[in-house]
């Protein structure tokens, strides 16, 4: 009986060194954060700050990514293709989804009859308008997910999304068509470790778009072909340095490490920028690299899983609230406004090297009105743009009473 | 505060043992830092009705005395129903009043508001152990003690706040009076703590992913016959896993501060009828009901078989409404009386049938009766139940059926084989000093840690972590 206790001694000694020793390294290294939060919970109820301090006390577990890899590996190691109640799955090609349990297309009616009140509530009437589908990452003909995993039917929410506009007489463009033609291999359209495409799917959709811009609507793009031209843009190629939010939640055990490829002007440029998300306004200057590219990112030494070194986010800082880009080099083309999710970041960095100015405005950062925002500004077109997934009423946040 | 969760294991529990175990010269001081963290713990969940807490202690403690102070005089009968109204009074307020409203405008045709009300944790447990600490003085099985904060640490203790089990003052003041620290039982408590988390994360959350999902598809459609017996299976499962792994934290930590809980899970899934589910199934609340309702109305030693019928109908329904105030809980509790009653009247445990048969009737009554727990409303019960024998259009199979077998079958063969004294088996083999005892002695260690980092990052990852016994 002794033996039986000695074992549960060692075993508990254990245990509690394991928990003091995590518990010691947390308040040394992780302290600060905790309470900064404390200290910035002034003025909210006690169960609200109860809940925003226990939040980032499990946000700041040292060694949190340790943890988490840790957790991937297990599931690798079960073979699992969902983790975490279907947060993310995993198709045939090793690649991460979001999904969630559908059985057809999601109902569209009330986002179309949002975009034709937008359309039909522009002031100026010569704006042109129109719906820009980004492609969705589960990509026909190449992605599979396995046998029982629940597919969420977006490309079907995004087609008859798209035919019920044109039944009410709004352009659309579907980026999703000709992808095949791009040349990128099915499997680099996008990150496996996130949602969105590639830069390279990015910059080659800028080109199918440029084209449309000129040939269906007449847009004054001048040298486009030289400017769509890859030749004339660096690509340099970041390997194993990219963890998009799925690897984030999952780790890199299960989810594997992308590469990043920064795309950016070889010719000169000359760009302002401006942004303002809340209070925090931000005005810069220079060439494409100085004023539409984050630098930091590639520059960060806190690893893959940092914020910091969100690289995707590196195009237009992100996602803001509104954002102005003007192309001093391309005074006479077109002016573009889109209402945006953050497919957009890297299309519209690529697409303002043809145009005069480039507005952007994302529902999720802009509190104030997206229409009264619209007919602010002086526009040629305005576009709306959420990928197949994101055609939820969260984003079509304009007429919507 | 869940014990499962990133504040408790890595901020609380350590802090709460060297302030503990730095008083260990002086067991008074030890006691109201307990006190302390208790109110603390219950505070971090429930800020607002930590002061509902604090008030029961007193109006606990102040009728307790008038109980014993008046025990020669009639007046002691008052007192006691005095204190079983206020803590019956304040249950059915924050836990029953919406659902009584609710159903008197239905009825009637009324419509009288529904007050916003919203339900403190743990009440029903707390509010269980102050009406046995009153009858067990009314009783004369206790004595009530001078100083508050026996009483205040019996009500409040935080291993046992959340979700029992539903201790009596007896047993647990003269805990608190006299326990002592022995390292056998603060190295039982943490293995059994880890062994707990594990039941609880890595089985229940992953059985809860099925379940919750099933439970969804039937709300939107018809659901094939394996799916919802699949869904129904892993339900058996996670509220198992669930509350005996809370349970066996909750044991473990109480051990790790020098209190011994009796045991509330004895392997109910192994049971043989209905009646033995309930002696391993919730004990301490089974207890409960037996001593303070069953035993109250004559229990089984009553004249004729209708009155015997009729307390079974009292404890079992009264069972069904402490789990939630929902017509599902009393048609569930109605389901265990009926069993009960039938097995008590035939005789059942002394028919002559293989116990495989028994075991198989057991079980099957248990999954049915748990999936009228889990669901919303008796119509969601039953169109769950229609489907799992094929009365609606959902078909036989799914392709889902497949998937969440696939993706969980570590955590369902895992369930299957923890539901029985297995484990158990092993450790007496390992005290036995069987054949390869050195070899399962050296593994212990190893498994125990592996299961607690195990855990620790699927805590920390912040994965799927439902917890059913929260509300009840």
């Amino acid at each position: 009986m002794e033996r039986f206790f000695f074992k549960k001694l060692i075993t508990s000694i254990l245990i509690v060194l394991i928990i003091f020793g995590l518990s010691i390294t947390n308040l040394i290294n992780n302290y600060k954060p905790i309470i900064d939060t404390v200290e910035a919970q002034k003025d909210i109820s006690i169960s609200n700050r109860i809940k925003n301090i226990d939040a980032s006390i499990k946000d700041n577990t040292y060694g949190k990514y340790a943890f988490i890899d840790f957790y991937g590996y297990l599931q690798k190691l079960m073979d699992k293709n969902e983790e975490s109640n279907f947060e993310v799955v995993k198709d045939d090609n090793g690649t991460l989804h979001y999904t969630f349990f559908g059985d057809k297309a999601n109902p569209v009616y009330e986002l179309v009859k949002r975009t034709e009140a937008l359309k039909n509530g522009l002031k100026d009437e010569s704006v042109k308008f129109a719906y820009i589908m980004p492609p969705d990452k589960y990509y026909k003909g190449y992605s599979n997910l396995p046998y029982g995993i629940p597919y969420n039917y977006a490309n079907e929410t995004a087609d008859s999304f798209l035919d019920l506009l044109k039944q009410n007489n709004i352009d659309t463009i579907d980026l999703r068509e000709n992808l095949a033609e791009s040349g990128i291999e099915p499997k680099d359209l996008f990150f496996k470790t996130d949602h969105h495409w590639k830069t390279e799917t990015a910059f080659w959709e800028f080109g199918q778009l440029a084209n449309i811009l000129k040939n269906k609507y007449g847009a004054n793009i001048e040298d486009i072909d030289f400017y769509t031209n890859k030749d004339n843009y660096n690509f340099i190629t970041y390997k194993d340095s990219y963890v998009g939010s799925m690897g984030r939640k999952t780790g890199i055990p299960y989810s594997g490490v992308d590469d990043f490829t920064l795309i950016y002007p070889k010719f000169n440029t000359d760009y302002t920028y401006y942004s303002k998300t809340g209070e925090q306004e931000t005005n810069l200057s220079g060439r494409f690299e100085e004023a539409l590219i984050t630098i930091s990112p590639f520059r960060t030494n806190k690893g893959v899983y940092a914020l910091e070194g969100d690289k995707y986010s590196s195009y237009l800082f992100g996602n803001q609230g509104i954002v102005h880009v003007v192309n001093k080099k391309v005074p006479n083309g077109p002016k573009i406004l889109f209402v945006k999710d953050s497919y957009t970041v890297a299309l519209a960095a690529f697409l303002s090297t043809v145009c005069s100015d480039i507005y952007m405005v994302d529902p999720r950062y802009y509190t104030g009105s997206i229409p009264e925002y619209i007919d602010s500004v002086k526009t040629d077109f305005v576009f709306v743009s959420f990928y197949p997934q994101d055609l939820t009423e969260d984003f079509f946040r304009f007429y919507d009473k | 505060m869940l014990f499962s969760s990133v504040i408790f294991i890595l901020y609380f529990l350590p802090v709460a043992l060297i302030l503990y175990y730095g008083a260990f010269f002086s067991k008074g001081l030890q006691n109201y830092i307990l006190l302390f963290l208790s109110l603390g713990f219950y505070a971090w969940g429930e800020p607002y009705y930590v002061i509902l807490m604090i008030a029961s202690i007193f109006f606990n403690y102040v009728v307790g005395h008038l109980i014993v102070g008046f025990k020669n005089k009639s007046y002691s009968k008052y007192f006691l129903i005095l204190g079983c109204v206020g803590n019956l009074g304040s249950l059915f307020i924050f836990k029953y009043l919406n659902f009584f409203i609710k159903n008197i405008n239905q009825l009637q045709g009324y419509q009288i508001p529904l007050p916003k009300i919203a339900l403190p944790i743990g009440i029903s447990f707390f509010t269980f152990k102050a009406v046995s600490y009153l009858v067990d003085l009314y009783r004369e099985k206790t004595t009530a003690e001078k100083n508050p904060l026996y009483v205040g640490l019996y009500i409040a203790l935080f291993p046992q706040l959340l979700a029992g089990p539903i201790s009596r003052y007896g047993d647990i003041v003269e805990q608190i009076k006299n326990r002592k620290f022995t390292w056998q039982k603060f190295s039982v408590g943490t293995c059994r703590f880890v062994i707990g988390m594990g039941k609880k994360i890595l089985i229940s959350n992953s059985m809860a992913v099925i379940v919750d999902r099933v439970f969804q598809m039937n709300l939107n459609s018809d659901i094939a016959v394996t799916l919802a017996w699949l869904g129904s299976i892993a339900y058996t499962f996670q509220i198992y896993f669930d509350f005996s792994g809370y349970s066996d934290m909750a044991i473990g930590i109480g051990l790790m501060f020098g209190f011994k809980f009796e045991e509330n899970f004895n392997y109910p899934y192994i049971s043989k009828s209905i009646t033995e589910f309930w002696r391993r199934w919730h004990i301490s609340l089974s207890l409960w009901f037996k001593d303070y309702l069953y035993f109250p109305l004559g229990g089984s030693r009553v004249k004729n078989k209708d009155k015997l019928i009729r307390n079974l109908l009292i404890v079992w329904v009264s069972t069904g409404i402490w789990h939630g105030a929902e017509w599902t809980f009393v048609v569930w509790g109605f389901l265990n009386f009926v069993c009960i009653a039938f097995e008590r009247l035939i005789s059942f445990n002394q028919i002559d049938i293989a116990a495989k048969y028994k075991r198989i009737y057991a079980l099957f009554i248990i999954n049915l009766g748990w999936v009228i727990f889990r669901s919303s409303d008796l119509l969601e019960a039953g169109r769950y139940i229609s489907s799992m024998f094929g009365f609606t259009q959902g078909g036989f199979w799914s392709p889902y059926t497949y998937m969440f077998i696939k993706e969980n079958l570590v955590f369902l063969i895992a369930a299957i084989i923890f539901s029985t004294p297995i484990a158990r088996k092993v450790n007496k083999f390992i005290v036995d000093k069987s054949l390869g005892h050195n070899i399962l002695e050296g593994l212990y260690p190893l498994a125990i840690v592996g299961i607690f980092l195990i855990c620790m990052s699927y805590i920390v990852k912040g994965s799927y972590n439902p917890f059913i016994y929260f509300k009840f």
